[in-house]
């Protein structure tokens, strides 16, 4: 089943500079989904679309069959989007308060927010934390934050702008566990990010933009020795000659 | 700075409605502007035991409040050398006066006793529920969006650590290229609060971003309160006490 469409997606900023321009693409449910490229290629803008947080000059998005545009309410909850700098994300005094933004803002039951408060700090492994300021999380407790966060709306899509960035090695093994965790529950997961190596090895498809155009399209292996000229580097051990293994091994 | 907040518990205060803990705290500050010596003497010994029964240590209490007792001990100073009355001891041209001093002493008492009020609310009371009972109580209210007032609390309470924490940043990356050298505040300012406003600006962009991306709108992201018995019988205490006092 496609659960997200993009057709002919083109977007103008206000400056006039073009920051999509044709995009065309179908992202089958269950896929793990590599968005790669270099600063300023149009990442973060093309998954903006898909939350409707940005909607197109020309084109739509179609977020399970229905175009965005016409039920925004709806796409934000089936996409939940986690973003690249956590601490912009987490808008409460306390971990238990952040999650349940999201559920109280769909006028839930409080035992339904309860409920979905306690299943998504539970599944990121910060049920111990509920009480405590977001302030004083890790950048990877921060970032398991923002992903339980979106969790708690049971979205079907997850979309994740670089979500390894400005974190130690310990850190990107708990998100990276996290993500692969979600994705084994079955939800689709878009990654963007200029630093393919961490995810790569897990990935179903990748997709390389540059200025604002889809270049590359298909299976990781094919497109991985393709990418450099478009300002994403290669993982070592392709470099290397080698096979290109999972990254948590 | 540690900033004081909310702190799990099981104290009666932690179990009132946060709608009657805010009227009652409005009721209790307003009548400290004008309170005789055994009220206050009777606030000041039930806040102190509340405050021990929600588990505030003192010891880190009176470290957070550092500067507002330093503002008080200013207070109590300028009053003790603005007030006419029996000289004790004479600096300068100005005399500390015995009068003066007593007056001072009770004004920086009163003013302890309300923000030792609003500690015991901040430190009991969720802030998603704070949010909640001023978004209720000032709802009746023509002309003010509750919800959006509620909300901007909130965020401005979220967000004062971070903006810190940007400032700190800023300032060190300043001093890093040797900006103490420079005397003048006036130059130094500038560097500081407009990296410091950019910063706060952008983050501020995204964080709507963020809000919109869970379903963010005015009316939603409140919990909802229920009054119970004890709600009704503190504020019924409250307003007699308060009652008491305006009578006499």
């Amino acid at each position: 089943m496609r659960i997200i469409e993009i057709e002919n997606l083109r977007h103008r900023f206000a400056d006039g500079t073009l920051g999509l321009d044709g995009v065309n693409m179908t992202i089958e449910t269950g896929t793990l989904l590599v968005l790669a490229g270099a600063n300023g290629s149009g990442k973060t803008t093309l998954l903006k679309h898909l939350n409707g947080l940005l909607f197109p000059e020309t084109g739509r998005v179609l977020v399970a069959g229905k175009p965005v545009a016409e039920d925004v309410m709806r796409a934000r909850q089936l996409v939940g989007m986690v973003f690249q700098d956590a601490d912009s994300q987490i808008v409460s005094e306390t971990v238990w308060d952040d999650v349940a933004f999201g559920p109280r803002n769909l006028g839930l039951e409080r035992a339904d927010v309860i409920g979905r408060v306690t299943a998504a700090l539970e599944s990121v492994g910060l049920a111990g934390m509920a009480d405590q300021r977001p302030h004083q999380l890790s950048g990877g407790e921060k970032r398991r934050l923002a992903i339980a966060g979106v969790l708690a709306m049971q979205p079907q899509v997850l979309l994740m702008d670089e979500p390894f960035s400005n974190l130690d090695h310990p850190g990107v093994c708990q998100v990276l566990q996290q993500l692969l965790a979600v994705h084994q529950t079955g939800k689709t997961i878009i990654v963007c990010t200029h630093d393919v190596e961490k995810i790569i090895g897990y990935a179903h498809r990748l997709v390389i933009l540059s200025s604002g155009r889809i270049v590359l399209d298909g299976e990781p292996e094919a497109i991985l020795p393709q990418m450099e000229p478009f300002g994403v580097r290669a993982p070592c051990a392709l470099r290397l000659g080698l096979p290109v293994t999972p990254w948590l091994n | 700075m540690t900033p004081i907040g909310f702190r799990v518990g099981q104290s009666f205060l932690h179990s009132l409605d946060a709608r009657f803990k805010l009227i009652c705290l409005v009721l209790l500050s307003l009548s400290c502007v004008d309170a005789p010596f055994w009220a206050m003497a009777v606030l000041s010994a039930a806040a102190t035991i509340l405050l021990i029964q929600a588990g505030a240590g003192m010891g880190s209490l009176i470290r957070e409040l550092r500067y507002f007792l330093v503002l008080l001990l200013v207070v109590w100073i300028s009053r003790g050398l603005s007030t006419p009355g029996t000289t004790l001891v004479r600096l300068g041209g100005l005399g500390l006066t015995q009068e003066g001093l007593a007056e001072g002493a009770i004004i920086g008492w009163r003013l302890l006793l309300v923000v030792m009020m609003g500690v015991l609310m901040i430190i009991t009371t969720r802030p998603a529920h704070i949010r909640a009972a001023v978004a209720q109580l000032l709802a009746p209210l023509p002309g003010i969006a509750g919800h959006k007032l509620a909300t901007m609390m909130g965020l401005i309470v979220r967000f004062i650590p971070v903006i810190l924490d940007h400032a700190h940043l800023v300032s060190e990356a300043q001093q890093a290229r040797c900006v103490h050298l420079r005397r003048n505040p006036l130059y130094r300012i500038p560097y500081l609060v407009v990296p410091l406003m950019r910063r706060t600006f952008l983050h501020a962009d995204t964080l709507c971003d963020a809000m919109e991306a869970r379903c963010y709108h005015p009316q939603g992201g409140l919990d909802r309160l229920s009054a119970q018995t004890r709600d009704w019988v503190a504020l019924f205490c409250v307003v007699g006490f308060c009652a008491l006092l305006f009578i006499a």
